[in-house]
């Protein structure tokens, strides 16, 4: 199940999350949302008021099926006696979705109340205005946008900070996910969290294009609709708003949803990366990870090289990054060569890894005159594990900072011995 | 995992209907049917569903494409298809299994020939029977069985008599199917959903039902009679019932064991 929703679901508390799912709509899109597997858990037990289930012995279900089930906490556990447990879907869930499978005049056609260009156009721009503020473009974007992103710590005063600099490579749906997260800490205090929620989950389940109108809810969440169409989330006109395809990206799944889901770069064994966009977004993310050679209309060129990581690395990305942001972005095409790719990430890997070559210490150098003070502060010095390097011939001893004083002391009355 | 296409074989045998199905009631069954599908769905909105009924006359299409976005006006297709059924002069005749069966996989082909996107729906079969096994039937149903084992086509199957039917079992068996014959016929569309809703990928990962004992009987070729024991070609793997002196489908001469 997409685990930014349900790190986004763990925002509220377990009796809030209860009376979030006693609204329909709700209940229908968290459904969509979930994985194959856990959709045919819920079919199992939809029927059903509650089973006695036992663990060891089951043959229904298994206990990591209950899993994601039991952490967005649409199960109800009683346990009965050791090893026995008492298990039902939450009755307001349960209703919503058989309720949904009786009826089945459901509405088939859906009319398009707007033009999807119009949508793609509209969210693309909202959408990409953010990215760029945020690479330090020099846009306008609203400032409750801002508030979200000073709040979500991924700008500040400074600029981009460095956990921005890593939610620039998210894909769309973990940085939107993210966002509504912060959103709704945000404004915690003001606006009802489960509003916020249900709203949200309305605003994925509705098909796009689809037109519901604003006045049917009260005047309070006004705002909040007109705060979600300045993150492109949605399109309002008169009264009326529709979902744009960001909205669609909310509910996401990775294999599954991948039918629209297009990704825009090529990546070849000779480290030559081609990206089919002409989106300024695009173009400073890459500029940051790679070397770009040429900038046509519709493509950017640019290569992978030693230079390009190791800046990636000192802006503060980590190289996993860089790869899941290539990853998650790979054209189509390049399904079946797989191998080719592994060959590339592996290199970028062994480039991190050079950064990792050298380590620092600080400590104190010793040079001696005599060999047999040279001898007894290295029997002082290992006692103590402090020495990091030594050299016989030169007679030169470097140890660990802190054992200085402790070295000091011991020559000091080595001194003195002596003396007396 | 992507989405699937199943075909739907309803037995709708008027005469077990109205005699032996335990207390149920066809318009029963076809509700939950349609919930069922409902749910198929829904769970999965690349699903296609088509849905062919027989009887002892005929084999026909109930519904032939239904999918999300025609959901409701699919439905009262199927009343009026089920409707206009043509179930006159049905005598105490064996439905017609190895028909449907053959029509279900003709439909799959279509299907995949025609079909142009990179990602094909997974074919499947679900027989919902509701009349005894017809030895006469075995040999073409057991073609048009192996011919889904190379289709890769698994056939589920629910057995709603009150006896088990070796066919069908021998048929999931086969094709990596699975075949139940409830306790609790009345709880259809829980057996639906617990079981026959789960597609091929995800049957590893739940549990499932596993096979009981299969009867592998088969029919011989010369009277079509069920039988456990026989004699077999060792060219063509016909079965007889009697020895013979010749294979009747190849050809091949059998040297008579007692003459020598």
């Amino acid at each position: 199940m997409n685990t930014d929703f349900v790190s986004f679901l763990k925002v509220l508390n377990d009796e809030q999350r209860k009376s979030l799912y006693t609204f329909d709509q709700t209940n229908k899109a968290v459904f969509k949302m979930m994985d194959k597997k856990t959709k045919l858990v819920v079919m199992r037990l939809l029927h059903l008021e509650h089973i006695q289930y036992n663990p060891r012995l089951s043959k229904f279900v298994s206990i990591d099926d209950f899993g994601t089930l039991l952490s967005i906490g649409l199960l109800e556990s009683v346990q009965l006696d050791q090893n026995e447990y008492l298990i039902s879907l939450d009755s307001n869930f349960r209703t919503s979705i058989l309720d949904h499978l009786y009826d089945v005049s459901q509405i088939d056609n859906v009319e398009l109340g707007i033009d999807s260009g119009l949508l793609e156009e509209y969210y693309q721009e909202k959408w990409e205005n953010i990215i760029l503020y945020l690479m330090g473009e020099d846009i306008r974007i609203p400032s409750n946008v801002k508030d979200i992103l000073v709040f979500a710590k991924i700008y500040d005063e400074n600029g981009l900070t460095k956990e921005g600099v890593k939610y620039l490579l998210l894909n769309d749906t973990q940085k939107l996910w993210l966002l509504m997260k912060s959103y709704v800490e945000l404004k915690f205090t003001t606006i009802n969290p489960i509003e916020i929620m249900r709203i949200l989950m309305e605003i994925c389940y509705i098909p796009i294009g689809q037109k519901r109108c604003i006045n049917n809810e009260s005047e309070a969440y006004h705002k909040l609709y007109y705060q979600l169409s300045e993150l492109g989330l949605i399109y309002i006109e008169n009264d009326y708003f529709t979902s744009t395809p960001l909205a669609l990206k909310l509910s996401y799944r990775k294999g599954v949803d991948d039918v629209s889901h297009t990704g825009f770069i090529v990546v070849e064994s000779n480290y030559q990366v081609y990206a089919y966009t002409s989106s300024d977004a695009h173009f400073r993310i890459l500029n940051m990870i790679t070397t770009v050679e040429l900038r046509l209309p519709n493509m950017i060129i640019c290569k992978l090289t030693r230079q390009s990581i190791k800046n990636a690395i000192q802006v503060g990305l980590s190289c996993n990054e860089v790869i899941r942001y290539l990853e998650s972005n790979l054209h189509t095409t390049m399904n079946s060569l797989s191998e080719i790719y592994e060959q590339v990430f592996d290199q970028l890997r062994l480039w991190e890894k050079e950064r990792n070559r050298i380590t620092y210490e600080s400590g104190i150098l010793y040079e001696l005159q005599s060999e047999h003070i040279f001898n007894l502060i290295i029997e002082c010095a290992s006692d103590l594990n402090a020495i990091l390097w030594c050299n016989y011939d030169k007679m030169m001893l470097f140890v660990k900072e802190e054992a200085h004083p402790k070295i000091r002391t011991f020559v000091r009355d080595m001194r003195n011995k002596n003396k007396s | 995992m992507d989405g699937e296409l199943l075909v739907v074989n309803i037995d709708i045998n008027p005469i077990a209907w109205e005699s032996h199905m335990s207390g149920m009631n066809i318009t029963d069954i076809f509700d939950q049917l349609v919930v069922f599908l409902n749910a198929y769905i829904f769970t999965e909105s690349r699903n296609k569903v088509a849905i062919i009924a027989f009887h002892q006359n005929d084999s026909f299409f109930l519904v032939k494409n239904l999918e999300h976005s025609v959901f409701s006006s699919v439905t009262s297709e199927l009343v009026e298809n089920l409707r206009s059924a043509d179930m006159e002069n049905i005598g105490d005749k064996p439905v017609v299994t190895a028909r449907s069966l053959s029509m279900a996989l003709c439909y799959i082909n279509q299907y995949m020939e025609t079909e142009t996107t990179e990602k094909k729906l997974q074919p499947r079969i679900l027989f919902i029977s509701s009349s005894y096994d017809d030895p006469e039937q075995y040999i073409p149903f057991i073609n048009c069985v192996y011919q889904s084992v190379r289709m890769k086509i698994p056939i589920d199957a629910i057995d709603l008599t009150d006896e088990e039917s070796p066919m069908l079992a021998q048929a999931s068996h086969l094709t990596k199917g699975i075949y139940i014959h409830p306790n609790h016929p009345t709880g259809f569309l829980q057996y639906l959903m617990t079981i026959f809703m789960v597609d091929s990928d995800t049957r590893t990962m739940l549990p499932m039902p596993t096979p009981q004992k299969i009867d592998f009987r088969s029919s011989c070729f010369c009277h079509q009679e069920s039988i456990d024991e026989g004699y077999v070609c060792s060219l063509c793997y016909a079965v007889y019932c009697n020895d013979k002196t010749e294979c009747d489908i190849c050809g091949a001469r059998f040297v008579d064991s007692k003459k020598r």
